[in-house]
């Protein structure tokens, strides 16, 4: 496909004709007196830095975690087998894993990887501003996740192995090793988490009040693009949300080693109160990693259908509004859990409510393509193909949020299915959405359009191969987090689907090897990117690729709302929100 | 057609804004313990009887220094005036009131009121220990601002101070919510 290469020669670059001379030398001054050496970037307190350092980060952790799909889904497709590079797996070990790979993809990847790494990266430059609002904070940030990685990580050396109490911890399983058998592991799950929510509360606090007050002269809130809304929001949900899963983990700690007994019911204590401090955060946490990928979303499709957003304005107000109803729907995750079941009827309620504000951002996205210019570069292969895919985990989710069918549906694998249609999609296509779209910016290198477009379809293709087989297996029954399915004889006819989704599992794993090469080629000998490659409307686009230190050679104003596109001569030319 | 932008609360007070969204985050941390305390108080039969064994004469004791600590804050810190005395006040009422607390907690550890002797006392510990060390790192801070003050170096941003006396504000609101939750019987 060449029409990415005859869409930047179209003229988009002369429009920071005029700047380009003094960014170019500004730019070399720049690389001239860079720090070359590895402590000065380790210390750095550039976001754009801080950005690429999370992106380190979620990536090696993403590495390790998948790594543990792969075990777990080893020993569910061929059970007592050994698995290649690991051998038998246990049952202990099968525990750890299951608990490892959660909570290493919710916490340690899908958070860095979409407010750390994109957001860090973006934020300041989609509002024009230098720099992050507290630069030294950013870095403290950044670091604090980085600790909390090796404690996580440190738990995998410890005796008895990491904690096994499943990603969300509950009690009595995470409150006595009597359980799981795991002890000093238990203790390095809690601190590792409680220090990860501290890194992405400090990383909040930066995106909140670089939004707030460090945007460029003329870019009024109406005119602040949509991915930072969905940051800014994803903030403050953080913001309101961890507070009780960090208070919930100092009572677990007290619990373990203090004698205390907030969360047994031998001494007072209460298990439940675990499950709804942690749902209370659980459920916001979900839109945490759910809106920065609607954020990507809305910036992409407007730029690749020459139109821009339908109803953003709507957009802002649906998405404040489903914030602030997260809030009020996390029993939702308790309905057979002995919570009283009066509860369940208003919790089923506000989670069904919850789903419009969603479907008026779907139903925007899709009114945005009506009558686009659709140019079907990779980005929007990932963000059509994300938003599809999302669409199932959405509507998987109202079954699950009416007792009647959850009462059946709960702890089976139609919900594993049914959260890995919403945060894959979210993660991964997001993510490789973004990294489609803003490589160039990040790098000033393009990537191939052609191995984009094979990563894309195979990644798609065997994503739904991998999920959509548990959801015939959760109907049927079968439990999750069960370590052998072959026990059980109704489980049995079904092991085939369990393989179908291991063979689709590894053939997506292998299937990134297209990314990493793609990454690697265009690093080296990648064409040379423009500052604005595909006509993109926002900010970020004004500076050159990479930006310079500082973001912009020259201050930026903003004239009007992002994502125009003049309508004439058949053909629409973005007019950028720096255009007066 | 562009209008200049005005930030939300000002140029060059982001931090406070900061500050801001930060005890936001930590009203939550609070709210969250002392709901589940409040919630274990309305389930107990015993919570009050067991209240009588906290002193109120040293809560009394405890409250006053940790009031006199905010007065250290002037009303408009612009016009703070010889503010390294008053950085003093504060770290001093702070410092006695974590003296008290601390005999506090040594006394009842000793009277063998532990953290496993009921529901009550764990909470106690946890709430009003984690209420303490947000005291000591604001006695901390304000003891660093005044040093600074006193060696007069670098003239100290206006919004240290208004962020450290919003945080002390927010301390003082804790320990009143802690005051009905654990002594008022
Ligand atoms: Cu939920």
């Amino acid at each position: 496909m060449d029409w990415n290469k005859a869409f930047a020669g179209e003229g988009v670059e002369q429009e920071v004709g005029s700047s380009s001379n003094t960014a170019t030398a500004r730019l070399a001054s720049a690389r001239g007196r860079r720090p070359r050496l590895w402590p000065a970037w380790l210390f750095s307190t550039d976001h754009k830095i801080i950005g690429l350092q999370y992106l380190g980060i979620s990536v090696v952790m993403a590495l390790v975690g998948v790594f543990g799909a792969y075990v777990l889904r080893w020993q569910l497709a061929f059970p007592g087998t050994p698995a290649p590079l690991y051998g038998i797996v246990d049952p202990g070990p099968y525990n750890a894993w299951l608990t490892m790979h959660g909570t290493i993809m919710m916490f340690f990847v899908a958070m860095p990887l979409l407010l750390g790494a994109f957001g860090n990266y973006f934020v300041p430059l989609m509002v024009g501003a230098e720099d992050m609002a507290f630069p030294r904070l950013n870095m403290i940030s950044v670091w604090t996740l980085g600790l909390a990685c090796l404690v996580l990580m440190a738990s995998f050396l410890v005796a008895e192995g990491p904690a096994a109490a499943g990603w969300t911890n509950y009690v009595p399983l995470s409150a006595d090793p009597v359980y799981t058998g795991v002890t000093l592991g238990a203790d390095l799950w809690l601190v590792a988490v409680f220090l990860d929510f501290a890194a992405v509360l400090m990383s909040g606090i930066n995106v909140l009040t670089t939004a707030l007050n460090l945007r460029a002269p003329g870019l009024t809130l109406p005119r602040v693009p949509l991915f930072v809304w969905t940051q800014v929001i994803a903030a403050v949900l953080f913001l309101f949300s961890a507070g009780p899963l960090m208070g919930a983990i100092l009572m677990l700690l007290s619990d373990r080693h203090l004698g205390s007994g907030f969360f047994a019911a031998e001494r007072g204590g209460s298990p439940l109160l675990w499950q709804h401090l942690f749902w209370f955060f659980g459920h916001p946490e979900v839109y945490v990693i759910l809106l920065p990928a609607l954020g990507i979303f809305l910036e992409i499709f407007p730029t690749f259908a020459r139109r821009p957003v339908a109803a953003a304005r709507v957009i802002v107000v649906a998405l404040w509004t489903s914030a602030a109803l997260s809030f009020v729907v996390w029993a939702h995750h308790m309905f057979v859990s002995g919570m009283s079941p009066a509860l369940a009827l208003p919790f089923s309620i506000t989670t069904i409510i919850i789903s419009v504000p969603f479907a008026v951002v779907v139903f925007a996205l899709i009114a945005t393509l009506r009558g686009g210019m659709l140019r079907p570069s990779t980005a929007m292969c990932f963000a059509v193909g994300g938003l599809a895919s999302f669409l199932i985990g959405g509507v998987t989710g109202i079954f699950l949020g009416a007792p009647a069918v959850d009462m059946y549906l709960h702890d089976t694998y139609f919900v594993v299915a049914h959260f890995h249609y919403t945060l894959f999609p979210a993660v991964v296509l997001g993510g490789f959405a973004g990294l489609y779209y803003w490589f160039p910016k990040v790098t000033g290198r393009m990537l191939d359009e052609r191995l984009g477009k094979w990563h894309c379809w195979c990644t798609l293709v065997a994503f739904q191969a991998v999920f959509l087989p548990l959801f015939f297996l959760g109907v049927h029954g079968h439990m999750r987090r069960v370590y052998d399915p072959s026990y059980y004889d109704f489980l049995r006819p079904g092991i085939f689907l369990h393989q179908m989704a291991t063979v689709a599992a590894v053939v997506l794993v292998l299937s990134q090897a297209l990314v990493v090469w793609n990454v690697i080629r265009s690093l080296r000998k990648g064409e040379k990117a423009p500052s604005n490659p595909w006509g993109g409307t926002t900010l970020e686009w004004a500076t050159t690729s990479p930006p310079v230190p500082g973001n912009f050679s020259e201050p930026v104003v903003v004239a009007h709302e992002p994502y125009h596109y003049t309508d004439c001569d058949r053909r629409r030319e973005p007019v950028p929100q720096w255009m007066l | 057609m562009s209008t200049a932008q005005q930030p939300m609360v000002g140029a060059g007070r982001s931090g406070l804004l900061g500050v801001y969204w930060f005890l936001g985050s930590e009203a939550t941390l609070f709210g969250a313990l002392i709901v589940a305390a409040a919630f274990f108080r309305l389930g107990a039969a015993g919570w009050s009887d067991t209240a009588r064994h906290l002193s109120l004469h040293t809560a009394t004791l405890a409250t006053v220094c940790l009031l006199g600590a905010t007065l250290g804050f002037p009303g408009k810190v612009e016009v703070g005036f010889r503010r390294w005395k008053r950085m003093l006040l504060v770290s001093i009422g702070g410092s006695l009131f974590l003296v008290l607390k601390a005999g506090d907690f040594v006394q009842h550890w000793n009277a063998g009121f532990r953290p496993d002797a009921g529901l009550f006392w764990a909470a106690f510990y946890l709430l009003t220990g984690l209420h303490g060390l947000h005291v000591l790192a604001g006695v901390i801070l304000a003891g660093w601002f005044g040093w600074l003050e006193f060696r007069r170096a670098p003239q100290l941003p206006l919004s240290w101070l208004r962020g450290l006396r919003l945080y002390w504000y927010f301390v003082d609101t804790v320990w009143f919510c802690l005051l009905g939750l654990f002594y008022a019987g």
